[in-house]
């Protein structure tokens, strides 16, 4: 039985030149019975884990190599022999990102030479041999001698024996003896087709064009050891030289050790004793003596205890001290970065006494043990968010106290999805855009397949064997990698040098440096990583927190609300949730009033139920129902025989025996369904990934066989599993939701108790969550809150907080309202207001302030203190020009060394410049009204939809107001019209859409099923002002508009921006169209 | 002044329509259906000109093309050519000079859709302004070209009117521009999009608005060229307007005392008139691509003779030959009518396409290839004229690793195509059969070489195999087999390029061998 090594395998890790996966090659190498497989990627390890990952399954031997690619094209495999060699690699790839632009390596040959030490060498001749060639193979073998080798590949170009014979006499020559190969670029002959088009893809052509740059033959595939000995008949010392390259080369991924970095733990301290200390210090500040008599609270002191003992036990003290560490940096900084832990190990006693999170264990009934598991072998996982606009300030923290040697970002696979496979697929088939637009197009959202049918609704034929083959090449790609890009906040942190471990290189963002390996490579090789995320609600509540202090004169902190008010939680359970952190959407607003919570833990559910795992496993209605008290709470059990009646019920109690979280579909997994726990974590990453592997199935039988072969409901069973199939897209465990309930619970304890507080902070940290600024305006208004126009002598950048009697105080927005401000000139402006501008040349003749700023402020209205209306305000300064105050500003930021006639500049009004007065046509309210909308976003004086009440009265639409009236009879036809607000086709909904209206009185909640929608579809994509006509539906407090038909009135709304010019019959025979968006809709699909 | 303005609606989708009716391409664009031509934009592409139907889509000039595909499901795009669209309105223009020499195509500012006739004094040719209306919409209509039409005192009203007002043509009697414009939006007065962008702000949404109000407040608030573009309306100050002008002609003829009938004769004449041309030819730095000979006989017959050449040529004599050609095969017919003393009386040349001629210092070394080049092309000329244009050709290299698709005949005109040069490792007969001819090979399984094949009848026993050389098909345009090529030489020392089609094992149960070429 002949023996064979393939050295040189590239994966689809490079980039456009791979055919397969990791995987497949380490897979396909097992079957064919290879002795070990090297895979070696383009300047890059970013491909090895995975490949790592399958040969440690099927216990084959992997090579894990880099091809290294210099600058001036010398290509050489790099296979290191041990540790040491490996990190010398690393370091090679890592200096040469560093120099190149992201994506890209910089190598030299000497710096190649530079790290022979320790590495197998084998270099790949190039198609012409030459002398430069030759002598840079010399080089190597004399700086790795015994080590280098030169790669011969039989390549059917019709003179093998004498090609090789040559090479191996060169290689002879230079001390450098062949080696075989096949060049590997896929593990089948039959990827040669998808090759092909990756060239295409890489080279922008298509294959028509391509010519000599495709393959000419399928024959660089891994073949089976028989084959290669037949091919190197001549040459049987070069197959045996590979298989003793392999056995030289004892370094394996799986060595790789991880070390948490010491820095926290002061010295003449173990980290255990130093996290004790720490934390019995901030458990005697989380439980003050005034507040707790007693000290800490004996449950908590239990917990700690226990949590310590555990830590103690897995030795993951310099873990919490790590995360302890970068939160105390952003709460010891002079404005404190507000930050929350979550994940799995976040909402521990221990984390709340280290200020991680702010959860109360002594309020949740959360358990520590349930997070850290203590047979899994895997590090803790905790994700911490702060304020999204100071993350930065603690990501450069987190580089500069552990260095860029030691702490970098991990990756994202950046993957192909259908949309972009099937379009750049087609394009290197040569199919017309339109043709790979009308194919893409039938994928909406992440669906990845292409079904025929979906083919033909496109207007094209499933069987035209172009179409036939894009569609088959496009689903080859979908799920292969296309290029690395930072994961949001994944640090990897280490006590050594972190590019001795993996490559680091550059991100796009400047002052980023991220690894190769993406979370899950981490995972497989157990490195730890700390998330250090962005959150936009965190930033809101800062400012609402600091707007309390100063203007209520209220000092609290996340940890210090007031716990279960039952204000906030009736409040909740209206649905009165705009702006209210996670559970403002208007799934989430329909859920609030059939939940009802009434305490922490019901927000804990209420986070987590709007989500496609509870929705696809049928899971939401049956909660619902054991709430009400309508069905009875039972346990599904097993047959007696194959266990106790009552082994879900430790894992379902919580949740009334319906499965919600994912730690529940987990447990169930092991529990009913008997994985093992290296089970269910496969069948958790398989379902994460499921898309591009399609392994789900095997997984799919032994879920659902194992839990029917012992007894359970097929039904219950299917469930289970479509939950976590729906988990897969978007998982969502227990532990986030606890945390993230926290948050609920702050902003809406906020916005119950301060609307006016919550109000400024929300404006102030736009963009962020589901609405625009108009709709939080009008809620605040409709909680009593006056908000007043932004005004150049009252208003400042931010939103701010004005007195008004008896210790309320109005909203004044601010400029960062009015679109396309510069801050830095607005700053500038108030800087120099004083008591206030008594005029507009006084206020243009203010430093750094510019013309364009000045239009944009008039174009808001924001003159009226002057009493200059907009038109008034935009025609004086026009004339600024003329008389010489200045000059050019039509671009931001323009200096102030625009004024030509400084001692003039204070008098440059009509007395000294008189001009004959000029009558400007009076704005009608309907105008401004407009107006206020292309510049703010919103309006205070009128609602746009009231100056068509008339209009619409004509129409037999109700208010929206009207539409919620109680008298109305269930599936009665009625009409309502608004703006719309948003569109949304929620993958979950399986082709509904649901639009939301709003007019002057409120908003109307409208569904479009798909067949209304296909006959629509252009209104309803399209439409910004709309009528609806439909039944109502009316579930609780829920109302629906299910809609039959819409009459669009889009049109409309430029005559209320034209005033006067585009009255119906008017000779205008041209809509002469503004060129500004009014009232653009949210729309998300 | 009465100036025409003539404004062609959508024209950049006219003339795309009326470019694809000429020149079918292998996907029609729909007219009744949605289809837009899109411009590359920062950003992203954009729609830059839409049809009816599109627009009733609720399409927009302007959108982003993603946004229009989302809103109209099937949508056909195609690129705008705006050097084709400036053109063919360049050649409208030019027609147009029939009703009067001063027209003038409407600039980027004016929409460049369109163009102006100043036809001050000369309405009355076509019997009046209406009349000459009717007949300039009737014949654009006839073009597939439905215009809007106005006559005006100043270009500035014309324009307007031709845009906004409600009827299809107009004649606005001198002195009532302002009462007509009053009641037109200011989009009417051809300003840049800022300051009409400003001019709505402010409330000026009508030219009316702006007609009675003081001049100087203005002008210290806008550029000047709102109240230029005022006053140009309404005719305080003149507007010139740029003139088109007619590409050059090249053309010569010469009338004869008496009636030549001798080839000779007719390629002597021919030859001076050439001459006569070669000096506006080298002025304007062009040569000649085509030429048309006519022949005027004394009877009134005219004979027209068509000259096309691979490279364009100021060579009088390269031309005379050329005609001497084409003669040869024509002349024979006239004999007869000769034999009555027919002769031609007036002949006559024409550049019908010229061509740029880079310039170039004659009878250097330095330039030896390219003179070379010329001779072919003049030797390729003369026999495209002796044996017609589609019977002359040339093998041209194609990149495809397929032997039968490697190079391909076609038409010989313009220059030489570079071929790559031949790779001795991988060597190609002299002669490649058309069709590979079956043969019976004896070889070992699975990759062996042939040891002996029966071919054409004749048994041959291979003396020396070189091989296989793998070459698998294009799989994009059809499924065959993989094929392994050997270069063998027979024991007579023969050498013929086998070919097996089919991996043995992979593809075929049993390979088929073919020959598929010959060595020397």
């Amino acid at each position: 039985m002949p023996r064979y090594a393939e050295l040189a395998v590239t994966t689809n890790f490079s980039f456009l030149r791979g055919g397969s996966h990791p995987q497949e090659m380490v897979a396909t190498a097992d079957e064919l019975g290879l002795a070990a497989i090297g895979v070696a990627d383009r300047n890059s390890f970013a491909g090895v884990v995975r490949a790592y990952g399958e040969a440690r399954k099927r216990k084959i031997k992997l090579l894990a190599g880099t091809r290294l690619v210099t600058a001036d094209g010398f290509e050489v495999l790099a296979y290191p022999t041990d540790r040491a060699a490996y990190g010398r690699l690393c370091r090679l790839l890592t200096a040469g990102n560093l120099k190149a632009k992201k994506g890209e390596c910089c190598l030299g040959f000497d710096d190649v030479l530079a790290t022979s030490e320790g590495q197998m060498f084998i270099a790949l001749p190039p198609d012409r041999l030459s002398r430069d060639f030759t002598e840079r193979l010399e080089a190597l073998a004399r700086a790795a001698p015994g080590r280098s080798f030169l790669a011969g590949a039989h390549r059917y170009r019709g003179d093998e024996p004498r090609r090789l014979g040559h090479l191996a006499e060169l290689g002879d020559r230079a001390g450098a003896p062949l080696v075989a190969v096949n060049d590997v670029l896929y593990h089948a002959p039959g990827r040669r087709p998808l090759a092909d088009v990756l060239t295409c893809i890489r080279e922008k052509c298509t294959v028509a064009e391509a010519g000599f740059r495709l393959a000419i033959h399928a024959e660089r595939h891994l073949k089976p050891p028989g084959e290669m000995a037949r091919l190197f008949a001549d040459f049987p010392e070069a197959i045996a030289r590979g298989l003793q390259i392999a056995d030289a080369c004892r370094f394996s991924l799986g060595t790789l050790r991880y070390e948490y970095p010491d820095e926290p733990v002061p010295p003449n301290k173990t980290p255990q004793q130093h996290l004790q200390d720490l934390t019995w210090e901030g458990a005697h500040k989380r439980y003050p003596k005034d507040k707790y008599p007693e000290g800490i609270p004996a449950d908590v002191e239990r917990r700690l205890k226990e949590e310590l003992a555990l830590i103690a036990k897995l030795d993951y003290a310099r873990y919490f001290l790590t995360v302890h560490d970068i939160v105390a940096f952003a709460r010891r900084q002079e404005k404190e970065i507000l930050c929350q832990g979550r994940g799995s190990a976040a909402n521990s006693a221990v984390c709340y006494c280290l200020g991680i999170t702010s959860v109360n264990p002594d309020n949740s009934n959360l358990l520590f043990a349930r997070f850290i598991s203590e047979k899994r072998d895997e590090p803790p996982d905790i994700d911490v968010d702060f304020e999204h606009e100071r993350r930065e300030e603690v990501i450069q923290y987190i580089y500069e106290r552990y260095g860029r040697a030691r702490a970098a970002i991990c990756a994202t696979v950046i993957h192909y999805r259908a949309r972009r496979a099937i379009g750049e697929v087609g394009k290197a088939l040569g199919l017309t855009p339109d043709v790979t637009a009308a194919l893409a197009k039938t994928v909406w959202g992440h669906g990845e397949d292409l079904p025929d049918s979906h083919i033909r609704q496109a207007g094209l034929d499933p069987d035209n064997p172009v179409i036939r083959q894009a569609v088959t090449l496009a689903n080859e790609v979908v799920g292969f990698p296309r290029h690395l890009s930072q994961h949001v906040g994944g640090f990897v942190l280490t006590r050594e040098r972190l590019d001795e471990t993996v490559p680091i290189g550059n991100a796009a963002m400047e002052k980023r440096t991220f690894i190769e390996w993406d979370k899950d490579d981490i995972d497989t090789l157990k490195l730890m990583k700390v998330d250090v995320l962005a959150l936009g609600m965190l930033s809101c509540l800062r400012r609402g927190l600091d707007l309390l202090k100063i203007h209520y004169g209220e000092d609290r902190s996340l940890a210090t609300l007031p716990q279960d008010d039952k204000a906030v939680y009736e409040m909740l359970s209206r649905a009165d949730s705009v702006g209210v952190f996670q559970v403002e959407s208007r799934a989430q607003m329909s859920m609030l009033p059939r939940l009802k919570p009434e305490c922490f833990y019901d927000l804990v559910i209420e986070v987590a139920i709007v989500r496609p795992g509870p929705i696809q496993g049928d899971m939401v209605h049956p909660y619902l129902k054991r709430r009400e008290g309508s069905e009875k709470v039972h346990y599904p059990s097993p047959d007696p025989a194959h266990g106790p009646a009552d082994e879900l019920k430790e894992v379902l109690k919580r949740t009334l025996g319906v499965p919600l979280f994912q730690e529940q579909a987990m447990q169930i997994a092991i529990t009913a369904a008997q994985f093992t726990p290296d089970e269910a974590d496969g069948l958790r990453r398989a379902m994460a990934t499921f898309r591009h592997n399609g392994s789900v199935h095997l997984f799919r039988d032994q879920f659902i066989g194992g839990m029917t072969r012992r007894g359970y409901e097929r039904k219950f069973a299917e469930s289970c599993f479509g939950q976590i199939e729906g988990f897969g897209e978007y998982g969502f465990p227990e532990s986030h939701a606890a945390s993230f309930a926290l948050l609920v619970y702050a902003s809406a304890w906020m916005k119950c108790h301060y609307p006016d507080v919550f109000c400024a902070a929300i404006l102030n940290s736009q963009p962020m969550g589901f609405y625009q600024p108009a709709q939080l305006v009008r809620d605040a208004r409709q909680h009593g809150v006056e908000v007043r126009e932004a005004d150049v002598n009252f208003s400042e950048w931010d939103c701010t907080l004005e007195p008004v009697a008896d210790g309320a105080h109005a909203v004044r927005l601010g400029f960062r309202q009015i679109q396309g401000l510069s801050e830095d000139e607005l700053k500038k402006l108030v800087a120099g207001r004083g008591n206030g501008y008594a005029s507009i040349e006084r206020l243009a003749a203010t430093a750094g302030v510019s013309r364009f700023t000045i239009e944009r402020l008039a174009e808001a209205d924001a003159f009226r203190s002057l009493g200059l209306d907009r038109r008034a305000a935009l025609w004086a300064p026009r004339r600024l020009d003329a008389i010489g105050i200045r000059k050019g500003g039509q671009r931001k930021g323009s200096s102030a060394t625009e004024h030509s006639l400084p001692l003039l500049a204070h008098h440059m009004s009509d007395e000294l410049f008189p001009e004959p007065e000029v009558a400007l046509p009076v704005m009608q309210l309907g105008e401004h009204v407009a107006e206020d909308y292309a510049a703010t976003g919103l309006s205070l004086k009128e609602h746009p939809v009231s100056f068509f009440r008339d209009h619409l009265k004509r129409l037999g639409a109700i208010s929206n107001k009207e539409h919620r009236r109680e008298d109305l009879p269930q599936d009665s036809l009625i009409t309502v019209a608004g703006l719309v607000l948003m569109r949304q086709r929620p993958g979950t909904a399986k082709g509904v859409v649901f639009m939301t209206l709003e007019d002057e009185t409120g908003i109307a909640n409208i569904i479009v099923w798909p067949k209304i929608f296909a006959r629509n579809r252009r209104i309803v994509m399209t439409s910004r002002f709309l009528a609806v006509r439909g039944r109502l539906q009316r579930a609780g407090l829920v109302i629906h508009v299910v809609a039959e038909t819409f009459v669009d009135l889009t049109a409309e709304l430029r005559r209320l921006r034209d005033g006067d010019l585009l009255v119906p019959g008017d000779t205008g025979i041209q809509a002469c169209g503004p060129d500004l968006p009014l009232l653009k809709s949210r729309d998300f699909h | 002044m009465r100036i025409v303005s003539v404004w062609l609606p959508r024209w950049p989708i006219l003339r795309f329509l009326a470019a694809q009716a000429r020149n079918l391409s292998c996907e029609p664009v729909d007219p009744e259906r949605p289809f837009v031509l899109a411009v590359d934009a920062a950003g992203g592409a954009r729609v830059a000109a839409l049809n009816e139907a599109a627009e009733r889509e609720g399409l927009e000039a302007g959108d982003l093309l993603a946004d229009a595909r989302a809103k109209a499901e099937t949508l056909q795009v195609h690129a705008v050519d705006r050097a084709a669209d400036e053109a063919a309105l360049r050649r409208l223009s030019l027609w147009a000079t029939r009703y009067t020499p001063i027209v003038s195509p409407f600039g980027e500012e004016g929409g460049a859709d369109g163009f102006f006739l100043d036809v001050t004094g000369a309405a009355h040719l076509f019997g009046g302004e209406e009349a000459l209306l009717a007949d300039l919409a009737e014949r654009l209509d006839r073009f597939g070209l439905p215009a809007r039409l106005a006559i005006a005192g100043t270009a500035g009203s014309a324009w307007a009117l031709s845009r906004f007002h409600s009827a299809r043509t107009i004649a606005l009697p001198y002195g009532q521009e302002q009462e007509a414009l009053a009641s037109l939006p200011i989009e009417a007065l051809r300003l840049a999009p800022d300051t009409r962008k400003t001019l709505r702000r402010l409330g000026f949404k009508r030219v009316g608005a702006l007609i009675d109000k003081p001049r100087a407040p203005f002008a210290a608030r806008f550029e000047a060229e709102l109240l230029q573009r005022l006053d140009q309306a309404f005719g305080r100050v003149r507007e010139p307007l740029p003139l088109i002008t007619p590409p050059p002609v090249y053309h010569s003829r010469r009338h004869l005392l008496e009636p030549i009938v001798t080839q000779e004769a007719v390629v002597a004449v021919a030859s001076r008139l050439m001459q006569d041309l070669v000096g506006a030819l080298v002025r304007d730095g062009v040569g000649a691509r085509s030429l048309r000979l006519r022949l005027y006989r004394l009877d009134g017959e005219v004979t027209t003779i068509d000259v096309g050449l691979a490279m364009p040529t100021r060579a009088a004599a390269h031309v005379s030959r050329l005609i001497g050609l084409k003669l040869e095969r024509i002349m024979q017919s006239f004999d007869a009518d000769f034999a009555y003393g027919f002769g031609f009386e007036a002949l006559d040349l024409a550049v019908t396409v010229a061509e740029r001629i880079e310039p170039r210092q004659m009878e250097m070394d330095a330039v030896a290839g390219a003179i070379e080049e010329e001779r072919c092309a003049t030797l390729l000329d003369s026999l495209v004229q002796r044996l017609g244009a589609r019977r002359v050709r040339r093998l041209q290299p194609v990149a495809s690793h397929l032997p039968e698709r490697a190079e391909i005949l076609c038409a010989a005109a313009g220059h030489a195509p570079a071929w790559p040069a031949a790779d001795e490792t991988r060597p190609r007969p002299l002669f490649l059969f058309p069709r590979a001819e079956p043969a019976e090979v004896t070889a070992l399984v699975p990759e062996g070489p042939p040891r002996r094949f029966r071919w054409r009848g004749a048994m041959h026993d291979v003396a020396h195999a070189q091989g296989p050389e793998r070459i698998a098909c294009e799989w994009w345009r059809h499924d065959q087999p993989t094929r392994d090529y050997y270069l063998v030489e027979d024991g007579e020392g023969r050498r013929f390029w086998l070919c097996r089609e089919g991996l043995y094992g992979r593809e075929a149960a049993e390979p088929r061998w073919f020959v598929h070429g010959l060595f020397a």
